[in-house]
This record gives structure tokens, sequence and C-alpha cells, in this order.
């Protein structure tokens, strides 16, 4: 409980864990879906032709799931670069762009490098998550 | 997937370790809001103080939220479902175009949202320092996932033979509007409004910037004790948000699925 724990807990691990912690579930909830309609034939034809494990994941999993790892990914992706609450609360020593984005506009009142920032940030996300559906053609990533 | 193939160890260590990674921090989150003492641990012994304290100091924010997220729910069937029939029946090029712009704050972080609004508004007293404020921020960011929902539901091609049908039959848009389609979409709608719900409660990147000290909202709150008070006092507020969160879920979630059952295809 002492001072390295905290130290710990506001650096890049800490930062990155806590990410990782809220875009867990979204994650896991699109893999859910993705996988329950998977078809389930295809891994058992795998298998009944003598597929290891590891074959049925890297030649029949990876490829169904492709498409929802890429929806996901870019989702994930886009949250993770405009999360302000979970960076607000931990991040000291390391400083993300949603973060100088609140300080110049809150701390120095700097409001047209603030916008300027936001646009540059607007435009990662969403062109990040236009290229992903333009190339699973996925209409539900926003 | 439904499959008789035995689950493998790996897999099965794998998930016990994520769903820990998962509730771990929340339990330990709730029991250091009963604790006395956070730094001495459960030794110090377990006080429902600082629950009261949060009550105290910050209970205007759990009724501020809920009312939020419903006036968002309501401004979101007006709009959301009325806009979603405009574009599912629109054929000009405009509505995707339309359509794209709508969903732009789902893109945009919202961080960068609400600093476009406070550019725009923040001039305007009386609407910057109202709930108001906060309430269209929300709208913004909940309205491009009723619409799509609906819209979607709005598009199938069954929908657009019946009110073709009734059309035939006589029936006016007011008449087909609200016996054919709202009925119709009436799963999607409420599957929206409680998406919206749900995002518009535990709304913060937006929030914390849209808020003044006289309209804060339960996660805003959060972070405010968190920042400004005792660990113990952010952990029992977080107590507090899941006492008052969850069971609205599950209450909304259970009428969802009530209708999902009646009215569902």
């Amino acid at each position: 409980m002492g001072w390295g724990r905290w130290t710990f807990a506001y650096g890049f691990l800490g930062l990155f864990l806590a990410y990782l912690y809220f875009s867990l579930p979204r994650a896991i909830s699109s893999y859910t879906a993705a996988a329950e309609s998977m078809n389930s034939s295809l891994e058992e034809v795998a298998r009944s032709l003598g597929a290891s494990r590891l074959q049925v994941i890297r030649d029949v999993w990876i490829p169904e799931l492709a498409p929802a790892t890429l929806a996901c990914g870019a989702i994930v992706f886009a949250t993770a670069m405009g999360a302000f609450g979970t960076a607000f609360t931990l991040a000291s020593k390391f400083e993300v762009l949603p973060i100088s984005i609140y300080n110049e506009f809150t701390n120095y009142a700097n409001f047209s490098l603030a916008a300027s920032l936001s646009i540059a940030l607007g435009l990662v996300t969403s062109l990040t998550l236009a290229l992903a559906r333009r190339w699973s053609n996925d209409p539900v990533i926003g | 997937m439904k499959s008789n193939i035995r689950q493998s160890p790996i897999l099965l260590l794998l998930t016990i370790l994520v769903s820990l990674f998962i509730i771990c921090p929340a339990l330990l989150s709730i029991t250091s809001g009963l604790e006395e003492n956070y730094s001495k641990g459960w030794k110090s012994g377990f006080t429902l103080r600082w629950l009261r304290d949060v009550w105290s100091n910050y209970g205007n924010t759990v009724t501020a939220s809920i009312a939020i997220a419903l006036c968002c729910v309501i401004g979101n069937v007006l709009l959301g479902v009325t806009g979603a029939y405009a574009l599912a029946r629109s054929k000009s090029k405009l509505s995707i175009w339309f359509e794209e712009l709508l969903t732009l704050p789902v893109a945009v972080p919202g961080l960068a949202t609400a600093l476009a609004l406070i550019l725009a508004y923040g001039q305007v007293r009386e609407f910057r320092q109202s709930f108001a404020f906060v309430l269209v921020g929300h709208m913004i960011f909940t309205l491009p996932f009723m619409v799509r929902t609906v819209a979607a539901s709005f598009r199938r091609q069954e929908l657009i033979a019946l009110e073709e049908a009734s059309a035939t039959l006589g029936a006016g848009f007011i008449e087909r509007f609200f016996s054919i389609l709202v009925p119709a979409a009436l799963p999607a709608i409420l599957s929206g409004s409680l998406m919206v719900f749900t995002l518009s409660i535990g709304e913060f990147n937006l929030t914390w910037m849209l808020h003044t000290p006289l309209t804060r909202t339960l996660p805003v709150g959060l972070a405010d004790s968190y920042a400004s008070m005792r660990i113990e006092i952010g952990s029992a507020y977080t107590m507090v948000f899941f006492i008052v969160v969850l069971p609205l879920l599950w209450l909304m979630q259970f009428v969802a699925s009530l209708a999902d059952k009646k009215y569902g295809t």
C-alpha cells in the first residue's frame, strides 16, 4: 500500500491497464456476438479431418472472427484515443491528447489551440472508424 | 457457438483470469467504501458513514442524473424516431450525408464535442448554467444510437410493404405511423431507449466539460469526490452508483425483453 503502488497506477502501465479495463467488456461482448453467429460446422469439419486445436484456431476461428476483430479493434482504438475520464483521474506523469486539450482549454484558456487539437483528435478517430467500416462493410461501426 | 468439443484448459484459465481482472477492482472499490479506514483495510471496521457523507454532499446528483437520462430518452424518442423514419424513407443522396454527420459525435471524442458546444453557446449565460446545456450534450451524443437502431428497423422490407398496403387502403400518414410503424419498431425503440439511458447516465467525457458547480451529474460528482475527498468517500460513491444504476438497468432490460416477446419478430 506504499508509494510504489500509486506511482504504478499513475504511470504508463497503470494507464494502460485502466484503458484495458474499460475496453474489455465491449470487446468481449462483440466477440461473444460474433462467436455465437459463427458456423460451428466449419470447426467440426476441421476437427473431423484431424486438425489440431492450434490449427482450428489459426484456420477457422481467427478468419471467421476477422470482421469482428477489425470492427471492434477500430472502436476500441477510437474510444481509447478519446477517453478522457480515465486519463483525467489517473494520468499525472503521462499526458495523453485529451488531457492536453483539457489543460489548454481550462488552465490556459487557449481556446484556438484546444479547438485545433480536438479537430486533430476527431479526425484520427473518425478516419479510423471510416476506414474500418469501408474494409469490413459493416454498418455497425460508427 | 454450440459444439460438443471439450473445452481447452488454457481457455478456461484465461477466462477465469479475465473475469478476476474485471471483477476484483469493482469489489475492492465497493468494500473500501465501507471500511472505516482504507489504508488500514477491513481490520479498521466497517461503517456506513461514508455512504451518508456521499448522500449529504452529492445526493442531488443522483436525481439530476436520472432526470437528465429520462429527458434524454424522451427527447430521443421524439426526435430520433421521427428522424429515423425520415432517413429510412428518404431517397435523397443528402440523407446519407446527413446520417454520416449525425453519427459524427460517436466517432469524435466527447471532449471535442463538448468544446464545440461551449465555444458555440458559452456566451448564452442562462443556457450555459442550466441542466439543459448538459442535456443538449447528452442528446447530441446519444441521438445517433437511437436513430440508427430505429432506422434499421424501419428499413425492413416487410414493413415497407405493410406501410404501402395500408396507404392503398386509405390510411393517412398519422394513422400509418402510429398503428403500423411504431408498434413494428417498438422493440428497436425500446432497445434504443435502454442504450440511450445507459449512455446518458454514465456519460463523463462530455459532461465534465459542460457541467457547472450547480449542474453536476452522478459521474461528475464521482470524479469530484475522488479528486477532492477521502478515497473512502469516492469508493462509497461508486457503491451508490451501482445501487442506483443497476436496478434501473435491470428493470429497463426486463421491460424491453417483455416487449420483445410481445411485439418482437
